[in-house]
């Protein structure tokens, strides 16, 4: 090997490298946010009411679409109008299993949530159900752009 | 450059781009589309074949959560297949609503298929169907899928929303026919068709259609066989029972002015432009010269 083309292979190599670890240590930076997004929006939950709603305003997506375990559909302002209302409310909500897969801008979430408490008319009763959430970052904050729930009735 | 020749470059350039923005989108959905038809169509294809295909539609951390709440990935998925422990014998979908986030796509769907998944035969209510691609080298993949069943009060409920959505009296505004062969449109009952559509709450409906500048019989009681075929050729009428799912909105005819159409499923495609509704059918052949055309009807809410 030329000693020129030596040092333009150094050269790139010298510049490849860091840029694979500031990719990897970005997508390690998003999940740490995304799951700080998912504490908040727990909190939050749990608070109820007005506060709630004040939350997820602000980490739901104006086209955040819920998918519920009965299979019924809810956009952004029906979930936000069930907090405020009090037909919405959570006595407990416990995440588990929580995995967070980054592609670019966007994350997804699967885990297992158990909740007790009310939505739209439908009781939770503490029993498993799998979710996914998408998040999207825009403008610097991660928000919800869908979330999805199945209940567990097979192991 | 003159001024106003700067003014209409602006204008042009304020124009076109999100012209291309839109088209780029559009583009984007469209490859999401194609990617998720592609995947719908092994699925339903099953065993090693369909199998063969899937190992390039879903991506290696390919994630799929399964009715009952288990969760699979790529390997297990496959397997599935190839065992014939996922066999589908159809599978349709529905209200496919995708949004294009850079490369990342989420799609939702209500899936609705018959066959046997793991010994158990499909939800024979339908399932809410999420789908996550992302674009990766060219090509979309999909990282995630889950399927939610929809409860017996969900499904009801549901149907009732969409049918909301169309409840209430028209009134025809336009009644054009595109040749697919020329892309000729004509007004198909002249300039000023007249007629009347309605919705019930419960499920029923009600179309009358006439042509504007019909010819009027001077006597009822002596009306000529010519006049009652003039008249008959310059009208449609039906009712029956109406499904909407979203996009399409099935007629299911009970009554006809052509015998020729009860029993059958008349099929239109819906699109609302504010109090507008517009229906569209497929193309389907002439009566009169057998040529492919499409019927577009538009209507506009009166109550």
């Amino acid at each position: 090997m030329k000693s020129r083309s030596m040092i333009v292979t150094l050269l790139i190599l010298a510049l490849a490298v860091p840029a694979t670890m500031l990719a990897q240590s970005s997508k390690a930076e998003k999940e740490k946010e995304v799951r700080a997004v998912l504490n908040e929006i727990q909190k939050a939950v749990l608070k109820g009411g007005v506060e709630a709603a004040a939350t997820l305003d602000k980490y739901n997506a104006d086209d955040f679409t819920l998918i519920q375990g009965n299979g019924a559909v809810q956009t952004k302002a029906q979930n936000l109008e069930g907090y405020r209302s009090g037909k919405t409310g959570f006595q407990k909500m416990d995440l588990s299993d929580v995995k967070v897969r980054v592609y670019g801008n966007t994350a997804v979430v699967t885990g297992i949530e158990r909740y007790i408490g009310e939505q739209a008319g439908v009781k939770s009763t503490d029993k498993p159900a799998r979710f996914t959430r998408v998040l999207v970052k825009r403008d610097g904050t991660w928000k919800q752009v869908l979330k999805q729930s199945t209940n567990i009735t097979q192991q | 450059m003159k001024p106003r020749l700067v003014i209409v470059t602006l204008l042009i350039l304020t124009l076109a781009v999100p012209a291309t923005m839109l088209a780029q989108q559009s583009k984007a959905e469209q490859e999401v589309r194609a990617a998720i038809e592609e995947s719908r169509q092994a699925q339903l294809k099953g065993g090693a074949e369909g199998a063969a295909i899937l190992e390039k539609s879903f991506a290696d951390d390919y994630t799929r959560i399964f009715t009952d709440g288990r969760m699979f990935n790529k390997k297990q998925t496959l397997d599935n297949f190839r065992a014939g422990k996922i066999k589908y014998e159809s599978f349709e979908i529905s209200d496919l609503r995708i949004r294009i986030y850079g490369n990342t796509a989420v799609s939702t769907a209500f899936a609705k298929t018959t066959g046997t998944t793991y010994g158990v035969a499909t939800s024979p209510t339908g399932v809410r169907q999420t789908q996550v691609l992302v674009k990766r080298n060219g090509k979309w993949q999909a990282v995630l899928a889950q399927t939610t069943k929809l409860s017996p009060a969900t499904t009801q409920a549901s149907a009732a929303q969409l049918r909301n959505q169309l409840v209430g009296t028209y009134r025809l505004v336009k009644f054009t026919r595109t040749w697919m062969a020329t892309g000729e449109t004509e007004d198909t009952y002249g300039k000023v068709p007249q007629g009347y559509l309605m919705y019930s709450p419960n499920g029923r409906m009600m179309v009358l259609l006439a042509k504007d500048k019909r010819p009027k019989p001077s006597d009822l009681e002596k009306m000529t066989d010519q006049e009652r075929a003039d008249l008959f050729r310059t009208m449609i009428a039906y009712a029956g029972t109406y499904d909407f799912d979203g996009r399409d909105i099935t007629h299911h005819i009970d009554v006809s002015w052509n015998e020729n159409w009860v029993g059958t499923n008349q099929i239109r495609h819906a699109t609302f432009e504010g109090q507008r509704i517009v229906l569209s059918t497929d193309p389907h052949p002439d009566s009169s010269n057998g040529k492919l055309s499409v019927a577009i009807l538009t209507f506009e809410k009166i109550d």
